[in-house]
């Protein structure tokens, strides 16, 4: 049997496993300490339905050496991060709306969950972040003042990050669930649009290929007219849930290149709140 | 209304002046031959975009009016500085010269030839598998992706992606549409250094779903840098050939039959042979007269230079004949 280590982020071993008959991926706790958050992950991951993506089928579980794992199905395909970067630019609508539709697939419903959940997340970033400047005041400002009861809980990916969607035989697949403090698409929608519109995935590239570029530009605009047409009242939501998201970065920021990239995308995130609020 | 704008705003310099202000080898103006057999004559105006000081140091504008005045009317709008690409240079000239309806934009570092007009959106494509000469710096041009009806699927920079490039000529139904999507793509979240007009294109394909037209051209010579120029301007070099030293002595059979293949295909390519003697025999000169014609090899003139010095010299000013004659 071969063993390949996969590349990954969430902290947990990845390992393809390719025996004769059989090729499965097992994630691997990264400590006992993580072992229930995985376990929730995969729970996620087993009880996910949807008309519109798939998730690669669970396989197995259990314990060793006291970490947890999972065994799943081995899905041979290709990120949507990746695809992006030479994807047809007619064929980008396409994969926006089959996107689209499954965000609003999850549904919900309005909660006063949220303001609590939400509240206490930025409680806790005001303590966290020690030294705030100008801008970071004034997003956290803003932050506390959102009616976040607006927001739809429902089911949710976590994290889905373009990475995390898998394209294979023409098909989207979703990886790497993760356990959130909140479930909401809206949430969902944000951590797409960091990459999409903050370009979170290029920050340390000196240069990005202006097709990359075009093609992350089409791909953020469909998607937010796709969610305008639907429910245009969400935007707001959308846009909140952006800022919070890199703002709840910056606690781990250990470098000055991200953190001023950070401090310029809550700039730009903000003054999209604001042109939101205008219309 | 149609407008065709022709980009002259790219600042590049060869031989001291605006590469289009150089003299293309078959004599024209290299501004001119940029709108030569693209229907020039189906636009309502045709613009050309120049730069302010190419006017001040070069009469820019004057030459661009004089040199089309038999073709049409042209107009020119100035720009005082460089822009921040092709697609700028074509919002900076809709804006300044109040285009409205359709335009076509043509860059003025290469020529082609449309075998039929094209409308509304489209773009001019070389297809390479046909194409019987080089392309300098291949991984620079743009690369088109098109269905069977030729409808662009696809257009990507500096990408293999197919084997048709694009060749400089795009045509946007809107001018309201280039303007909208260059706005978007200038946003700096972005950070697109160089908005080109290709990846306008790409944006109204992608976002707008606007459908592109693909036209073909198999003529095509390509002069839009320095390297370019020069690749030009050397397959269409007079070549002087001294008779004796090539052959030396021997019978013309010597030559190499690589020899020989080559200078059929620069001959037939552009380049021009002079031949010159001063030891050959006349019946020698007529032997290898019947040869170039046997072999399809074109030339200008044969020249007995009624000297055996080894020493020749190629003057271009009073200067380069003072410098060979000095202390004569």
């Amino acid at each position: 049997m071969q063993i390949t280590n996969m590349s990954g982020f969430s902290g947990c071993k990845v390992l393809l496993y390719d025996d004769e008959n059989l090729l499965f991926v097992r994630k691997i706790s990264g400590s006992i300490e993580y072992n229930n958050r995985l376990q929730l992950q995969m729970e996620k991951q087993k009880n996910f339905k949807s008309a519109f993506v798939g998730v690669p089928a669970i396989i197995d579980s259990g314990f060793d050496n006291g970490l947890f794992y999972f065994d799943m199905e081995f899905l041979q395909g290709i990120t949507l991060a990746e695809k992006l970067k030479t994807m047809r630019v007619g064929d980008i609508h396409k994969y926006v709306e089959i996107l689209g539709e499954f965000l609003f697939e999850q549904g919900g419903n309005n909660s006063e969950m949220a303001v609590e959940s939400f509240g206490r997340k930025i409680d806790q970033l005001s303590n966290d972040l020690k030294n705030k400047n100008e801008t970071v005041c004034e997003a956290l400002g803003l932050l506390k003042k959102h009616d976040w009861k607006m927001l739809p809980c429902g089911t949710c990916h976590g994290d889905l990050t373009l990475e995390n969607i898998i394209i294979h035989d023409g098909n989207l697949y979703l990886i790497d669930f993760l356990d959130s403090f909140f479930d909401s698409w809206v949430l969902d929608v944000a951590t797409m649009l960091q990459d999409a519109r903050c370009l979170w995935s290029f920050r340390n590239n000196d240069k990005v290929n202006n097709n990359t570029l075009v093609r992350m530009m089409i791909f953020n605009d469909l998607l937010l007219d796709f969610i305008k047409n639907k429910q245009p009242d969400k935007m707001i939501d959308i846009y909140f849930a952006l800022l919070l998201k890199l703002v709840r970065i910056l606690p781990y920021c250990n470098d000055d290149k991200t953190e001023l990239f950070l401090n310029e995308k809550i700039g730009m995130v903000m003054k999209m709140i604001e042109k939101e609020d205008q219309l | 209304m149609k407008t065709l704008i022709v980009l002259c705003a790219g600042g590049t310099i060869v031989n001291d002046k605006p590469i289009y202000l150089n003299t293309h080898p078959d004599g024209g103006l290299i501004a001119k031959k940029a709108i030569e057999n693209i229907y020039q004559e189906t636009y309502d105006r045709v613009i050309y975009t120049i730069l302010d000081r190419e006017c001040y140091e070069y009469d820019a504008d004057v030459i661009l009016s004089n040199e089309l005045r038999a073709t049409r009317e042209i107009e020119i709008v100035r720009l005082e500085e460089l822009t921040k690409g092709p697609a700028d240079t074509v919002y900076k000239t809709i804006k300044a010269a109040n285009i409205e309806g359709s335009i076509a934009i043509r860059d003025s570092l290469g020529s082609m030839e449309l075998t039929e007009r094209l409308e509304g959106n489209f773009i001019v494509g070389l297809n390479l598998l046909t194409y019987n000469d080089s392309i300098q710096r291949i991984k620079s041009k743009g690369f088109i992706v098109a269905n069977e009806q030729n409808i662009v699927l696809d257009f990507m920079e500096k990408r293999f992606c197919s084997d048709i490039i694009s060749a400089g000529l795009y045509g946007f139904k809107k001018g309201d549409d280039f303007i909208e999507s260059y706005l978007r793509l200038s946003d700096p979240a972005y950070n697109i250094p160089r908005v080109s007009v290709g990846h306008v294109m790409e944006h109204l394909i992608g976002y707008k779903d606007r459908k592109f037209k693909l036209g073909y051209t198999q003529v095509f010579e390509d002069w839009g840098d320095q390297i370019a120029w020069y690749e030009m301007q050397r397959k269409r070099a007079t070549v002087f050939i001294d008779l004796d030293s090539m052959l030396a002595n021997k019978k013309i059979d010597a030559l190499s039959e690589k020899t020989i293949k080559k200078m059929r295909i620069v001959s037939q390519n552009g380049m021009r042979f002079v031949f010159y003697y001063a030891g050959m025999t006349q019946d020698s000169i007529a032997e290898f007269r019947r040869f170039l014609v046997d072999n399809d090899i074109e030339y200008i003139a044969f020249i007995d230079r009624k000297s055996q010095s080894k020493e020749k010299y190629f003057v271009n000013s009073e200067e380069d004949f003072d410098k060979i004659t000095l202390g004569l």
